[in-house]
């Protein structure tokens, strides 16, 4: 079962648990981004369909980068598991490219269930350090101008219908 | 909300560029550039360009100063005007991505079908701001067979 499209608060129950059993400390509502997790300072946007990762992309442009500049914080968007991944590779591709240039961590989590995570980051990036023993963490290529490849977004396809 | 028309207004009736310029206020130019590269208001190569050119404007003589300066302005308010001009990428690639999961799940493409599509988005999600269009046209009119 997906949480897709079952609306943000029904998922920001579900995210909210998932950090609570963890012991993960963290702000809601902070500059006009969801959470920000203080253990480590990272900034985390929910959404709850894999259409709405193009306008979280473009707040965090606004509202977060110019912070988590100055940290190399990690910056997260966080969805549900989504019935079609292959929905997903444009909003990725979208949010790799536009956030590519600044001093930031970008991370996609797709929470699977209550223990169950997983974090797409770029190759060669060190993931953020929460919730890394309920994750499975999937890299992505990504070329000189922050674009996600085919080939790899091909790749990041058939890793993800295992989870579908 | 303020629009894009509403702030090109108010910055051409203010005159305000060229006050900036004529007091040599470069620091607060530079500010207003990086603000309306946050805002989305201009692009980043235009931000680039006109960073350079602002740069130059610094080292001119007084003779190239005022060509300059005004090249500037018009320049500013032009990248301003294109942006809002056209619908912003985002609106179109969100429309086209829910537009696939509509076809798919009216059963009017296949899993193969959608997974080709959604890999011409990613190419146009990719694809520079002068190629965006006419993929984006092509693409459109692809969706719309499936549609009919």
């Amino acid at each position: 079962m997906s949480f897709e499209h079952a609306g943000e608060e029904i998922f920001d129950i579900l995210f909210r648990r998932i950090l609570e059993y963890n012991h993960i400390n963290y702000i809601p509502n902070f500059r006009g981004i969801d959470y920000l997790i203080s253990r480590e300072l990272i900034f985390v946007e929910l959404e709850d369909t894999v259409h709405e990762i193009y306008n979280a992309t473009y707040q965090m442009l606004r509202n977060i980068i110019p912070i988590a500049q100055l940290y190399y914080a990690p910056i997260v968007i966080a969805i549900p598991r989504p019935e079609l991944p292959e929905l997903l590779l444009s909003p990725l591709a979208y949010f790799f490219r536009k956030t590519s240039g600044f001093n930031v961590r970008r991370e996609l989590w797709i929470v699977l269930s209550e223990r169950k995570l997983i974090k797409i980051i770029e190759s060669k990036v060190t993931p953020s350090e929460i919730l890394n023993s309920i994750s499975r963490i999937i890299e992505i290529k990504l070329d000189k101008h922050g674009k996600l490849t085919e080939k790899s977004a091909k790749r990041l396809l058939s890793e993800l219908r295992k989870y579908t | 909300m303020v629009s894009e028309l509403m702030l090109l207004n108010a910055l051409e009736e203010s005159n305000v560029i060229s006050v900036l310029i004529k007091h040599k206020d470069f620091e607060t130019l530079n500010r207003l550039l990086n603000a309306l590269f946050n805002q989305g208001l201009i692009s980043r190569s235009d931000l680039q360009r006109l960073a350079l050119k602002l740069l130059r404007i610094t080292n001119a003589g007084e003779e190239e100063f005022e060509k300059l300066a005004e090249e500037f302005e018009k320049e500013l308010i032009m990248a301003i005007r294109i942006r809002s001009s056209r619908k912003r990428d985002i609106d179109i690639l969100r429309e086209f991505n829910m537009k696939l999961e509509k076809l798919y799940k009216r059963g009017l493409i296949s899993r193969s079908d959608l997974q080709r599509l959604a890999l011409k988005l990613l190419r146009i999600t990719n694809a520079g701001e002068e190629e965006f269009e006419k993929l984006a046209e092509e693409f459109e009119k692809e969706l719309m067979v499936f549609e009919k």
